[in-house]
Order: C-alpha cells, then structure tokens, then sequence
C-alpha cells in the first residue's frame, strides 16, 4: 500500500495565489473524484503534484510514502510513482509511441534489471487492445496527428504501461465520444488495485459510472470546500455548486480588475508596460 | 553521383562524381523511376528533367567537410512527373541552396523538405522558387531547421502560381529550432499567387526547445537530458521516413546525433 498526502498546499501562478491550502490524503486501492466549478484550481492542483513548471509552491507538503515530493525532479517523481494524465498532451514529432514507452520503462529500471522485449511487445499489444486503438496508432509519433479522442487514449496506454502508484487524470473524459469513455473508464478501473490509487479530475457524471469511487471532493476558491460520497456529484449534478455556496456561506471572488486585450494591444502605454 | 532504377536496389551509395565525371544533367525518361544521391556538391548548377509520368528522388547530403558548399539545381517537370528533393546538411561553414523548380505540364509534383543544420559560425541560406504554369500542380517544401552557437539559417521560400495554373496547391512550412541565444533562423515566405481556384499556404514556427514538450516527457520518467534529446532529433527524423537506404539513413542519423547531442 502507498499513501499520497497534500497538507495545506498553496500554490501561485505569475504571482496570483490559485491554491489557498488544499489538504488531501490519497491511498492506493482508492479513486477520488475532484469536481468544482471552472477555473478553481483542480488541474493547478495536479500539474503542481506533477510538477510543472508554471506553477510555484509557496506553502504546504506533498509526500509520497512520507517522501517529500517537492524536493523531486519531474522525472524522479514519475519513476517513484506519479503519473499525469494531461487534458492537452503535447505532439513529440520524432519519436514512436511504441519507442517512447520503451524508453520511459528502461528509465524506471535498475541497473542490472533485464529488458525483455517479448513481454513488452505482448504487454503493448494487450494494452492497445484492451482500448480497441487502431493498430497503427502505437506505432505513430506520440500524439502527432491524433484526433483529441486518440490522445486521451494514448495517454492511458502510458498509464498501462508504466503502472503507476498513483494516476492524477486531468479532464481525461473531455474529447471522447461514448463509447470511448466506457473502454477508458473500464480500463482505468481495471487497475484499481493496492498498488494503484487515481486522483480523478472531471465535470461530467458519465465517466463515473465505470468508475468505483470511493471519495468525492470539491474544490472551490483554491480549497477543497467539502468532502463526501457519490451523494455528493447527484446533488450537484441536480442543483450546480450554488447550494455549496449558500450552505458554506462563500462569497464570489471578485475578478480583479484587467485591462481588456483590445486596450492592451491598442495602448502605447500597455505595450510599454509589458515590455519593461 | 549514383543512378538507380529504385530506391530498393540501391545496395551502394558512391559520390557524386565517383560514376559520372563532370555530369551536371540528370533526365529521367518518359515513366522511368530513379534515386540519385549526391554527397559532392560543387558550384555546378545540376539541371534535372523529368519527362511525362517521371520519377525522380534527388538526396543531397553535405556533412560540412568543405568551407563552402553549393546546392544549385534548375528542375523542368513534365506532365505528371514527381519529383522529391531531400536536402540533408550540416555545417559548421557555409552552405547555400538554390533551387528552380518549374511544373510545365498538368499534374506535375514536386516535394522538397530540408533537414539543416547549422552550427558554430555557420551560415547556410536556402533559396527555392517553384513556378506553376498549369493546372493541377502541386508543391510541398518544408524546412526542419536546427541553428546551434553562432549558426545562421535564411530561408526564402517561394512559390507562384500562373494564371491558368487552376486547381494547383502550393505549401510551405518551416520549423526552426533554435539551441543558443546567438543562433539565428529567418524565414521568408512568399506565395504570389495569379488564379482564384488554387489552394496555397505556409506555416512557420521558430523557437527554442518547448518547455511544455521536456515537461510531458519528463513526467513519463525521461531525465531532462534524455527528454532534450528526443525533441531536438525530432527535427531529424521526419526527413529520415523518406530515405529507404538503411545505410545512408544510419549515417545521417548518427552524423546528425553526435553534431546535435555531443559537441
């Protein structure tokens, strides 16, 4: 069993505080779902677990296993066990699926540890077909041409592959038509087991009903805001985050005041400023 | 220079000049098929003819042995006549790429993609002008450019197309990547364009290595040494797909790896 905490998490970007002191505790054999409305933190939240670059701690823990995460590069965070599944996956021109994956796993392997190319190749196969991709899809450059769908499905063939300790999948139901969503959502939680946990980003109820979920969180102002069951998503799903609000006695948050992007470009003064 | 009647028979490759003493003339006949591969490239303007239904690939490989290097070509294509010109070079010198391309007949093709790469003090300078004069014909050039230390890369591409040139396209897109603060990518394209029903168009993208490309590898495991080294051979490999010869493409590979990855 691994356990993945995030004690009173704050987070900037350029200088604006998106996360407010998130706290967390995720355990393998688990699925936790955050949900909340738009532009509240919840892919800040994964991207800063992932460690993307964008984003800057400024209080807070994350641990793995009691292993302080921030200390880690992105890379070293990956092969102790952390997976990102992004809503945008870059286009690696260049560099085959099949070719990439290899590269991943050799990079979690010990020095003496052999590399057995059969059951990597039955393993891939497997896992391409267990996601019913076209055929010709592993053996493309990484997410090149793919359709939004494709690269939804490409990024849990990874998953698959590198079998993680935890997957954070960000928005990973956006993109893909219905039948899509039922092979992702059974193969995701196809790998609920005590060595696999998934922090589950989303807005839509459907990807649910293939999922066991055992925690719903919502997120909100740059906090998790109340935590629950499935009772949770019906209710919102019925009533929006309103009744949150009210119940918590949340205020809106004022959008500070911007110049508009016409103003910006069209005043001599604005250009000045954002070259200084 | 080496004439093959197919890129599959090419068993292997000789200089330029090794087979034909002072050829500047390469004509493909009438629904012949031939690879040439030039790796000597002087200030010889090769003049290439490709008749009716004619196939030709040209490859150019310049490893940037000589101070100055030339790359000049005038091509004539006929009706339905395809020609790909694949342009490998690396410099640390200079190295300059002129290219006529004419589509004189209906359904003519012409792809050219160049792999460039330049590094140190080097300066390389592509200019290719391709003429549509009838209908139906198609142009694709692209560039991968690669500009290292004080490198210098100009690239000035164009494409016209006549008037009665009807239902022709013409594309053109560069991707420049540039690896040092002084290294240097310019792109010009230009499309004059002289009929309405014509599809024509150019993409360019010059920058330094995506940050969000090194994150998506890195969080897959990749040190950012190994993630740098997939993005930027990136820029080589597409070039590869086209060359069937596993020799020639080993070498470029590998000639391309240590220049980009080792010094």
């Amino acid at each position: 069993m691994s356990k993945l905490q995030i004690k009173n998490l704050h987070v900037e970007v350029e200088g604006k505080e998106i996360l407010k002191g998130v706290n967390l505790e995720l355990n393998t054999n688990e699925f936790h779902v955050i949900m909340g409305p738009n532009g509240t933190g919840k892919s800040t939240l994964v991207s800063t677990i992932m460690g993307h670059y964008k984003y800057k701690v400024t209080e807070g823990e994350i641990l793995l296993d009691g292993q302080d995460v921030l200390k880690m590069s992105v890379d070293e965070r990956s092969r102790k066990g952390l997976f990102l599944a992004m809503q945008y996956p870059s286009e690696i021109e260049g560099v085959t699926n099949s070719d990439f994956i290899k590269t991943a796993l050799h990079a979690r392997m010990d020095k003496n540890e052999k590399f057995s190319l059969i059951k990597y190749i039955k393993t891939f196969e497997k896992a391409t077909e267990d996601l019913k991709m076209r055929l010709d899809l592993p053996h493309r450059y990484v997410n090149v041409g793919f359709s939004g769908g494709e690269k939804k499905r490409n990024e849990i063939l990874q998953m698959k592959m590198l079998k993680p300790k935890f997957a954070l999948l960000d928005e990973i139901d956006s993109g893909l038509d219905v039948d899509a969503l039922k092979i992702v959502g059974e193969n995701v939680n196809m790998m609920k087991s005590n060595d696999f946990g998934a922090l589950i980003i989303t807005h839509y109820e459907r990807l649910l009903d293939y999922l066991s979920i055992d925690k719903v969180h919502i997120l909100m102002q740059g906090k998790i805001v109340i935590s629950g069951g499935m009772e949770l998503i019906t209710k919102i799903d019925k009533e929006g985050y309103e009744f949150i609000k009210e119940e918590l006695g949340l205020e809106e948050e004022q959008e500070e005041n911007k110049r508009g992007i016409i103003g910006t470009c069209a005043v001599k003064g604005s250009l000045g400023d954002r070259n200084a | 220079m080496t004439e093959m009647p197919n890129q599959v028979k090419m068993k292997q490759l000789v200089d330029f000049k090794s087979n034909f003493l002072n050829l500047s003339n390469i004509d493909i006949k009438k629904n012949q098929t031939k690879v040439v591969v030039n790796k000597v490239l002087t200030e010889d303007n090769i003049k290439i003819n490709l008749d009716e239904n004619a196939t030709l690939t040209y490859i150019t490989f310049d490893e940037g042995k000589n101070e100055h290097a030339y790359n000049y070509f005038t091509a004539n294509l006929q009706k339905n006549a395809t020609l790909k010109i694949y342009n490998v070079i690396t410099t640390s010198f200079h190295h300059n790429i002129k290219g006529m391309v004419y589509l004189n007949n209906i359904g003519a093709s012409v792809e050219i993609i160049n792999l460039l790469l330049g590094t140190k003090n080097a300066q390389i300078n592509s200019d290719i002008d391709i003429y549509h004069y009838q209908a139906n014909t198609n142009s694709n050039l692209t560039n991968y450019a690669i500009a290292k230390d004080f490198a210098n890369v100009l690239l000035n591409n164009n494409a016209t197309i006549k008037k009665f040139a009807s239902s022709s396209v013409a594309h053109q897109q560069t991707k420049g990547l540039t690896i040092s603060k002084d290294a240097k990518i310019k792109a010009l394209p230009n499309l004059y364009i002289d009929e309405y029903d014509v599809i024509a168009g150019h993409a360019c993208a010059i920058g330094s290595i995506n940050k969000d490309d090194l994150f998506y590898l890195m969080s897959r495991g990749l040190s950012e040494a190994e993630a740098s080294k997939i993005v930027v051979m990136g820029y080589v490999r597409p070039i590869l797909d086209h060359i069937v010869d596993q020799e020639l493409k080993q070498t470029i590979e590998q000639v391309f790896a240590n220049k980009l990855l080792n010094e």
